[in-house]
């Protein structure tokens, strides 16, 4: 071969080291990629997240020995949809469907509940991006704001 | 190619195959490190890339608050302005009836409790459970630190309390082990 002499063989040597490296990095990229954008995707991580989170709120809302009013944002991208449910026992989160909630794939978690303090079942819809945890007079409910339901604002740090 | 020039003197023997193979061999270290070094990328990237949830911690202080704050919990509770008072204990409602009517989940296999309350000499006069069966069966696997699906984790709190006993209130220490099934 006319190329193949000591200079082309070096060159060829450094050649197949530059497209062994780049190869092997678009693998890694797409691998790495793939692996961040599943996890970023992936709704039963939001599921989890709120399940645990709405139900421990709820959970150590029957400690509370007053009325509360806790406004809660929900953040989770756009492309997903959720919905979100109460239930006297648990919490549930689904994806959102139009067939009904029990039969759909649930991600749900537990909380204590009593007879002292009762739980007023809600569905919150996917469209909403903040809603109202209200303890009220020993009932706990998730309200959607509205002209009787005003989500409390931030308080504004002190001095 | 001034890369070559090193190696001349060593590779003089070789022929123009056998160069060509050698500088091959002499990048195959380097495209280990390659390897070694996205690997490593990787394995950080999956390390901090965390889908798991896990909120048993929080769930000993939930169920903590709700056993020292909640007013039909163990805690005292004036009848007339329904004040709680946190870290004084009913002794009469110091029962697993108490804390099973407080708080009940509508799974069983779901948080457990045992609480003790010792007096001021440490000696024990008193154990209360919540969710009692349940706690009976994890406790030896959980004791035991045994990993795995079907096990459970235990986790310590203990206080100095006040036991409230015909109307006197006592000195005393409130010992929680609280198991959290896996």
């Amino acid at each position: 071969m006319r190329f193949w002499n000591k200079k082309s063989q070096s060159g060829f040597v450094i050649l197949f080291y530059l497209l062994f490296g780049l190869i092997l990095s678009g693998l890694f990229v797409i691998t790495v990629m793939s692996r961040i954008k599943a996890a970023v995707s992936d709704s039963s991580y939001h599921k989890k997240f709120y399940s645990r989170d709405l139900a421990l709120l709820v959970d150590a809302l029957h400690a509370s020995n007053g009325d509360f009013v806790i406004k809660y944002d929900i953040n989770y991208p756009e492309s997903m949809h959720l919905d979100i449910a109460l239930e006297p026992d648990r919490v549930i989160v689904t994806d959102h469907s139009d067939i009904p909630v029990d039969k759909r794939l649930q991600t749900s978690f537990r909380f204590g509940y009593n007879s002292y303090v009762s739980v007023i079942p809600v569905m919150i819809n996917r469209t909403i991006t903040s809603f109202a945890v209200v303890y009220d007079n020993h009932t706990i409910t998730f309200k959607v704001p509205s002209e009787d339901v005003k989500l409390p604002e931030p308080r504004k740090p002190g001095p | 190619m001034n890369m070559r020039k090193p190696y001349k003197k060593s590779y003089r023997t070789l022929g123009k195959k056998g160069l060509g193979a050698a500088e091959l061999l002499e990048h195959i270290p380097y495209i280990l490190l390659t390897i070694a070094v996205l690997i490593g990328i990787f394995v950080l990237v999956n390390t901090h890339v965390n889908l798991s949830v896990n909120i048993k911690p929080l769930q000993v202080e939930v169920l903590f608050n709700r056993i020292m704050y909640s007013p039909n919990s163990i805690m005292y509770t004036d009848n007339i302005t329904g004040v709680v008072y946190p870290g004084v204990i009913d002794f009469d409602k110091f029962t697993n009836t108490t804390l099973d009517n407080a708080i009940k989940y509508s799974y069983e296999k779901h948080i457990s409790a045992k609480l003790e309350l010792y007096d001021k000499e440490k000696q024990l006069i008193k154990t209360a459970y919540l969710n009692n069966v349940w706690y009976n069966r994890l406790e030896p696997l959980a004791s035991a630190r045994i990993k795995g699906p079907g096990s459970a984790r235990m986790y310590y709190k203990s206080l100095p309390v006040v036991y409230r006993e015909n109307n006197v209130n006592q000195p005393g220490f409130l010992r929680i082990s609280i198991i959290i099934p896996t």
